[in-house]
């Protein structure tokens, strides 16, 4: 402002000055009486105000002119009014038409000059070369870039002197353009070579625009010389950056989902594709619905709802709540989910980051502190931000488009990073460390200010696996692989507070340019190791409990083999002797003391069964189970057809259903089947019309087997005491019997994983049930 | 000659006097020689140690073999016995109160000849042993002598 005061004021000041000197003169003469024609310093006056001082003040001295000739020129007493304003007016339009003339041919030149100011101060400020040439040709500036670029000097290349600076093959190609466009008065485009002063030669995409006056011809040439191969570098830097995030997002160990503003999936990671078990391909393009349980998508949709209004660019995981997730089988599982939302030319993106907790619930109140924390940084961070995108957006006008892109996918690659529940170290291949996420700083105690740029070995590698780390480092420089990169690895870390701690991590490399940067998402697994330990501890218990009850089983093993041998022989003996004695000594012995013989007999002969049916219970208790399908039927008919053969005299209708298939050891099957039907022909004896039923029938979808007879049957009061080892319901004067036989039944059935239960009406008959797992199930199962 | 001497290798003096008495009243009336253990029933076979003197053309019609013998027992004697190209042939009845399977698989692997339980109640130990001598002495042809060493 000062600046155009100041300039107004010389400017009108100079009008003033001449017109004080030049009517002044004229006046003064005047009264010296010495008429002189005014006419020539006026117009001079004029041109000098008009020239200088510009179109105002050259008018305002025109005004000041006329009226001073006016005033000194009074009309004649024999003139007429007309003519003499006529004349006075002549003089002014003619004083005014100089003005104008001078000061818009001022005009056109200043403001060439400005627009010359304007594009020289602009070029030196560009990263472009960039130069001004005269209408035809002849460059007369060249910005400094082109200077510093070309390594030459004003003096080698003013006019036609950027010849020299040309590749010689292509310059016949220039050398036919150029002349072409500046004749035509056309913009000119075109890719050329130019050396450096290196020496070597980068591609320059060249454009020249004519500065045109009113009537169209050229004034001025302004031309720019953009590197072509800067355009690459961006290009490039823009692939690798999106390479980049996708190396990270496929191999995240979280899923990542991204969905537009409409709720469609356009994003979906590997880690998505195992976790709803659903393909990539297939799952974009479809609502994000589809892997949400129903009653919860009203929830789901409620979060983006106040996620937008709040508009609170992240939540972190945990404090969006339990929500659930559907797997494409139909199965739920609970899910922990960060959400983040970017927003680019008006359309809003959101990004998902889900994590299956199935396993995880229990770390949750652990977690939910340092998340609050978290948030808070990341609330900060966002405020970061977004100054920044702000800044970003003033750059010129032909970067911004690429530049927008770019900016867009290091911003989702930071959110995602940001978000992501594992540790992202990034760092390159001397080992110096190029990022490091939220919870790398929870995960190893150190904020990421402190470590950017610092040796990852220093710090968190411990001691004894720097060397190693160091070598690996080495190695993929020179070889270009590793044995560590791409595969999920178990290590140890060091926290800033000197304790080392489990971690899990994935490395992954990227090449940039010539050299690599090392990529990996960290994971610290103390818990897991923990309950791993617990787990090794638990196993080792059982391992131990296995082998003491394989000791028992064995010791069990040699005890049945004496007891069959050894405690037989003196049974023997006993019964034996008696015998001999009854025999041998009959005519000594009174009917008491032949009774009491039988006695004796009876007694050892009852003992034997019992050691046998012992012996049998113990047996099936501890032998090995050899499972196979077996024929129930025919089982049981070679059973019925024994026992009739040992007991000719009875007559029982036996009536045995047909082809009853079962899985399971057969020798432990006859046993079951051999008590059973001992039993009921034993129950039935009292009975002429005896009737023995085996059969099967469906209940809930299980095959339920049974043993029906009519003989005595049993009171149900005390079904709960039947299959106990030694219980009877029946005195050994009724029935002869141990006691076990049902005990054994009910072992063989549990053995098989099935069951055994009993229904009886007294003196009617009673019924035995017992179910064998399905064959099905063995396979399932 | 034609001697028919039952070799019954028994430890328990009990179970020798019942099976003694049994064989009688089965009107069986071939000599028989009691082994009391796995030694002297080799000893007894192979005319060693005690029985050094025994002419050993002369064998047995027939051996009852426990299995549960002290020092030898029964299973090793029964080896023995298969082993020898002058006893291999001679009919040899396992005569035990062992009912485990194993000790049946064992004795028909190593050769035996017939596996008899020993019932506890002594009217069918009775019959088991006149249905033995029945088969074994009368009934069976035994093996020509000639191929006795």
């Amino acid at each position: 402002m000062k600046k155009d005061i100041k300039s107004g004021l010389l400017r009108y000041g100079l009008a003033g000055l001449v017109f004080v000197v030049v009517a002044g003169s004229s006046v003064l003469l005047r009264w010296f009486s010495i008429r002189i024609n005014f006419t020539i310093p006026v117009v001079a006056g004029i041109f000098v105000v008009a020239w200088f001082g510009g179109r105002k003040p050259g008018l305002l001295l025109a005004v000041l002119m006329s009226a001073t000739t006016m005033y000194l020129n009074p009309i004649a007493p024999d003139r007429s009014i007309g003519a003499w304003a006529f004349g006075h007016l002549t003089v002014f339009a003619v004083l005014v038409f100089i003005v104008l003339i001078i000061s818009g041919r001022r005009l056109v030149e200043s403001k060439l000059r400005e627009s010359e100011e304007s594009f020289r101060t602009m070029a030196n400020s560009m990263s472009q070369l960039a130069w001004i040439a005269k209408p035809d040709g002849f460059i007369f500036w060249y910005n400094q870039r082109w200077y510093d670029y070309t390594g030459t000097t004003p003096e080698q290349m003013e006019g036609w002197g950027w010849q020299s600076v040309h590749d010689p093959e292509v310059l016949p190609l220039v050398m036919e353009k150029w002349p072409a466009a500046i004749d035509a008065g056309t913009e000119f485009e075109m890719e050329f070579p130019l050396r450096g002063a290196d020496g070597k030669f980068l591609g320059f995409l060249t454009r020249a625009v004519p500065l045109k006056d009113n009537e169209g011809k050229v004034v001025q040439w302004f031309g720019t010389n953009t590197d072509v191969d800067q355009i690459r570098r961006v290009q490039e830097s823009l692939n690798s950056s999106r390479a980049e995030l996708k190396g990270i997002i496929e191999s995240a160990m979280d899923a990542i989902i991204s969905v537009n503003e409409t709720g469609k999936i356009i994003l979906f990671n590997s880690a998505a594709e195992r976790m709803f078990d659903y393909p990539a391909n297939e799952a974009i393009g479809q609502s994000l619905d589809r892997f949400i349980p129903d009653g919860l998508s009203h929830n789901h949709s409620e979060h983006i709802d106040i996620f937008d209004k709040t508009h609170v660019t992240r939540r972190s995981m945990g404090s969006i709540g339990a929500l659930c997730g559907l797997r494409s089988n139909g199965h739920k599982f609970p899910i922990e989910a960060a959400i983040s939302q970017i927003e680019t030319d008006g359309n809003k993106v959101y990004t998902v980051i889900l994590r299956d907790i199935t396993e995880r619930k229990k770390a949750e109140d652990r977690n939910r502190q340092l998340n609050e924390e978290l948030e808070q940084r990341v609330l900060d961070r966002t405020a970061k931000l977004d100054a920044t995108n702000d800044e970003l957006r003033k750059e010129n006008a032909a970067r911004r488009q690429a530049e927008d892109i770019l900016k867009q996918s290091e911003e989702s690659t930071r959110l995602i990073i940001d978000t992501a529940r594992d540790a992202f170290i990034a760092i390159d291949s001397q080992g110096n460390i190029l990022k490091w996420n939220t919870q790398a700083e929870v995960t190893f105690g150190w904020l990421t200010d402190e470590m950017i740029g610092r040796q990852l070995s220093e710090t968190i590698i411990p001691p004894q696996h720097r060397q190693a780390h160091k070598h690996g480092l080495q190695h993929f420089r020179s070889s270009g692989h590793g044995p560590v990169v791409n595969q999920r690895i178990e290590i140890t870390a060091l926290h800033r507070d000197g304790h080392e701690f489990p971690i899990e991590l994935t490395i992954w490399p990227m090449k940039i340019g010539t050299s690599y940067t090392f990529n990996s998402f960290i994971r610290d697994i103390t818990e897991n190791k923990r309950s791993e330990e617990i787990i090794r501890k638990l196993n080792e218990t059982l391992g131990h409990r296995a082998n003491q009850l394989e000791a028992a089983n064995r010791e069990l093993e040699s005890f049945s083999y004496s007891v069959s041998h050894d405690l037989r022989a003196p049974l023997r003996h006993i019964d034996g002797f008696s015998k001999a004695l009854l025999e041998d000594y009959s005519d000594k012995l009174d009917d008491q003391g032949k009774g009491y013989l039988d006695h004796v007999r009876g007694a050892s002969q009852e003992m034997a069964r019992l050691i046998d049916d012992v012996l049998q219970l113990a047996r099936v208790t501890r032998s090995d189970m050899h499972s196979d399908p077996v024929d129930l039927s025919e089982l049981a008919r070679s059973v019925v057809d024994e026992i009739t053969q040992d007991d000719k005299k009875r007559k029982v209708t036996i009536q045995i259903e047909d082809a009853l298939l079962a899985y399971g050891d057969k020798r432990l099957l006859r046993i079951l089947l051999v008590n059973l039907i001992c039993n009921s022909w034993k129950f039935t004896s009292k009975r002429i019309d005896a009737e023995i039923e085996f059969g099967a029938e469906q209940k809930d979808g299980q095959t339920v087997y049974f043993i029906r007879d009519n003989g005595v049957g049993f009171d149900m009061t005390y079904v709960g005491k039947l299959f106990g080892a030694f219980q009877r319901l029946h005195s050994v004067e009724e029935f002869e019997g141990t006691g076990i036989g049902l005990a054994t039944v009910a072992r063989v059935a549990n053995r098989h994983g099935g069951k055994v239960w009993a229904e009886a009406v007294v003196d009617k008959g009673a019924t035995f049930y017992f179910t064998l797992p399905d064959f099905k199930e063995e396979i399932n199962g | 000659m034609d001697n028919k001497t039952i070799l019954l290798v028994e430890d328990n003096p009990r179970d020798e006097a019942l099976t003694l008495r049994a064989l009688k009243k089965n009107n069986i009336l071939n000599d028989v020689t009691v082994a009391r253990d796995g030694v002297e029933a080799l000893d007894y076979l192979f005319a060693t140690g005690a029985y050094a003197g025994r002419d050993k053309s002369e064998m047995p019609q027939m051996v009852l073999l426990d299995l549960k013998l002290p020092k030898v027992d029964g299973l090793e004697v029964l080896r023995k016995i298969r082993e020898n190209e002058s006893t291999r042939r001679l009919p040899v009845v396992v005569f035990t109160s062992s009912s485990e399977e194993e000790d049946m698989i064992k004795s028909y692997d190593l050769g035996a000849n017939s596996y008899v339980r020993k019932p506890v109640v002594f009217d069918q130990f009775l019959e088991a042993t006149r249905q033995l001598g029945l088969y074994w002495l009368v009934i069976n042809e035994a093996p020509p002598r000639s191929t006795y060493g």
